[in-house]
């Protein structure tokens, strides 16, 4: 709580030396215009593209809801899950839990993520940095490829043993117990 | 005189971007309706031929009955999240043509990062898919709702890898440069393996068959929008064809010269033409890929992704770069 | 000119405020996945900072890498471990000055340090010099800051070999546990 209040105080004396800063900046600024209004021609037809899309979407959705009929029925209101609801999800703090396979994947799309946006600084300037740049970015990309290798060696990509049959399941467990 | 024209300037633009959101949309329900017919003859039936000549005004009935349905937001969901998952899909993929180059003249914006902009608009285009099955609170749709989470991230990966050989011969962001700089020979003669890595990662990315998992009706009922109907649903549909709209039309500009032509060719119809007719080719592609091939498994698409496309799309990247230091292309 | 320098201003003090205002949204907000679409936006406004500040590269960045990847890794662990109720009952609660005292004065020797840049002439102006373009940042990523790339290109690898490490599956555990459920069967039958 107090570290909240302190935070949002810090977050307003930013903001007001932001506008004083603003004031101040005021006179020297002007040689930076021609720079400026080079991307305003680039972003503002960008921003009225978003504004306008928006504003027709919400008119839409606005119409449909005016239009549409308001209907009651017993079982309307309860998930689509052929009348058995069984777990409640945990947007509604049920206590379904999912396993982490798919979580596994965000990660590696994180870090190979990561890797793209550094190979985008190299292909864009390539033409500057020529060959050293084409040997730093061999031995960047390796080292991720090795990773990769790494990840498949060890079978962080297959969708593991939840997927096989449970006998399958059981005989594994039973093999694994036996080797302790 | 040049105040009075920075003065009108501005209003033809709003003209312009007005023309062409109310021109993408009608366009992208026309193509369910295409769709329906080419899968109707390919199959050796009609498909829908009731509506006007030929079936053409389906969309048009399609989207008067959508208005009349109920707008239905389920009392168990989360409401805001419910109705903001499917307005972020529709802008996200409407966001991206802002940076598309029609034709010398037609286009939104040049912005300078425009590549980059195209792979941040597809980058959070997976808030859609990933709050819809959150915010459904039901598990069909949370399900689907992972899987499309899982599917869309990763392609990303190699979407974004497999322009990078463009971007090295080119040296530019801006898709207009990209596209002329392609005056003298489309970039397909070198990129092909970036171009068939592209295409691959585009299917997965708006969902279309044969990778549809996150919607596979035969597991997971509808997938991340088993809770949708009415209008909000129809966001879903139409952000996915605007989506193959938008893969086609990237895959011309990047790969096929966007609305260049060799020369005979070029002056027997003006460059829009050109553009749409190369975009129409590749939407057909796309139609006909959803009736020939049967889906994968969920672990086979994303394993084919990672070990498969990845090293792919890494060694084309190579290669190319190789190719070009050694001045051969 | 005058009236699109002034527009651009504008539009940088807009994105600004929006990028507060969500950020304050996103501090006080209690349910999870709301806080976390309201960063997004907070995220997005700054990139539309960055690109009228003359950093389009920057931009583009933001957008992709915090937006677009970190915070949808964020989604995604609270939608799939049910965390989006706010759990900060089972929290251990911060009562009594020690707690908060450190993070304070590391805040303020901040919002210091912050104040004297913005108050700095010579900082302004060369943070106000032009932009510098995506052609700039890879020249010099890989011509003087060559070094960095390669140990960023370490740290992404360790990230990943221990990211996966801690998030994976454990089988010994499902073994176990289905080993357990066997015997009790057998015992039953």
């Amino acid at each position: 709580m107090f570290i909240t209040i302190s935070e949002l105080s810090i977050g307003f004396c930013l903001f007001l030396c932001t506008v004083k800063g603003m004031v101040k900046e005021r006179g020297s600024i002007r040689g930076r215009v021609v720079v400026l209004s080079n991307q305003l021609t680039e972003i503002w037809p960008i921003a009225a593209y978003f504004i306008i899309l928006v504003v027709m979407l919400a008119f839409m959705l606005a119409l449909s809801h005016v239009l549409g009929p308001k209907t009651k029925s017993r079982a309307k209101n309860t998930p689509y899950e052929s009348g058995v609801i069984a777990a409640v999800a945990p947007a509604s703090g049920g206590e379904t839990r999912f396993g982490n396979h798919f979580f596994l994947y965000a990660i590696f799309f994180v870090i190979f993520d990561l890797e793209t946006i550094f190979l985008f600084a190299w292909v864009i300037a390539f033409d500057e940095v020529g060959w050293a740049g084409f040997i730093e970015a061999s031995i960047f990309i390796g080292i991720l490829l090795v990773a990769l290798l790494y990840i498949w060696r060890i079978g962080a990509l297959e969708l593991k043993h939840r997927h096989l049959p449970f006998r399958q399941q059981q005989i594994d467990a039973q093999q694994n117990l036996s080797n302790r | 005189m040049f105040e009075y024209l920075w003065q009108l300037e501005p209003l033809w633009k709003v003209v312009e971007i007005s023309v062409m959101i109310s021109l993408l949309i009608p366009i992208a329900a026309t193509l369910v309706w295409v769709e329906r017919r080419m899968i109707g003859i390919w199959q050796d039936r009609y498909g829908p031929n009731r509506v006007g000549p030929f079936g053409i005004l389906q969309p048009l009935a399609d989207l008067l009955k959508i208005l009349g349905k109920e707008d239905w937001v389920p009392p168990f969901s989360d409401r805001l999240v419910f109705v903001l998952a499917p307005i972020i899909g529709a802008v996200c993929v409407l966001m991206s043509f802002a940076v598309v180059p029609f034709s010398p003249s037609i286009g939104v914006s040049d912005l300078n990062i425009g590549l980059l902009f195209f792979l941040a608009m597809a980058s959070l285009a997976v808030y859609s898919v990933v709050l819809a099955g959150w915010a459904s609170n039901s598990k069909y749709a949370m399900l689907g709702g992972m899987r499309a989470a899982a599917q869309t991230v990763s392609y990303e990966v190699f979407m974004g890898l497999s322009v990078m050989g463009v971007v090295l011969l080119t040296g530019t962001f801006n898709l207009r440069e990209i596209v002329l700089a392609q005056t003298d020979g489309w970039l397909i003669q070198t990129q092909f393996v970036g171009f068939f890595v592209f295409l691959i990662a585009g299917i997965a990315e708006s969902h279309r068959l044969p990778f549809d998992l996150p919607e596979a009706e035969t597991e997971l009922t509808a997938g991340f929008h088993t809770e949708y109907s009415g209008l909000k649903f129809a966001l879903f549909f139409l952000s996915e064809y605007l989506g193959v709209t938008l893969i086609s039309a990237m895959s011309v500009v990047l790969f096929f010269g966007g609305w260049l032509m060799p020369e005979p060719l070029a002056s027997w119809l003006p460059p829009l033409f050109w553009f749409i007719l190369k975009i129409s080719f590749f939407v057909m592609f796309f139609i006909l890929l959803r009736t020939s091939l049967p889906r994968p498994r969920f672990d086979q698409l994303l394993s084919f992704g990672w070990l498969v496309m990845l090293p792919l799309a890494l060694l084309n990247l190579l290669v190319t770069a190789l190719l070009r230091l050694g001045g051969i292309i | 000119m005058n009236i699109e320098f002034a527009s651009v201003e504008m539009l940088f003090y807009l994105a600004g405020a929006v990028a507060i205002i969500a950020s304050l949204k996103m501090v006080t907000q209690k349910n999870t996945v709301h806080a976390l679409l309201y960063l997004v936006v907070s995220l997005l406004a700054v990139a539309v900072c960055f690109y009228l500040m003359g950093a389009p590269f920057a931009a583009g960045l933001e957008v992709i890498v915090y937006a677009g990847a970190i915070l949808v890794l964020f989604v995604f662990a609270v939608m799939m471990f049910g965390l989006s109720v706010d759990e900060t009952l089972h929290a251990p609660q911060s009562r009594g000055i020690s707690n908060w005292i450190g993070p304070m004065l590391l805040a303020f020797a901040l919002l210091l340090e912050l104040i004297y840049a913005i108050d700095s002439i010579d900082i302004q102006q060369k943070l106000t010099a032009n932009i510098v373009d995506a052609k700039q940042v890879g020249t010099l990523l890989y011509g003087s800051y060559l070094l960095a790339v390669e140990i960023a290109s370490f740290l992404l690898l360790a990230g990943l070999v221990a990211g996966y490490h801690y998030a994976k599956p454990n089988s010994d555990m499902h073994s176990i546990l289905h080993s357990q459920h066997n015997k009790n069967n057998q015992r039953s039958s």
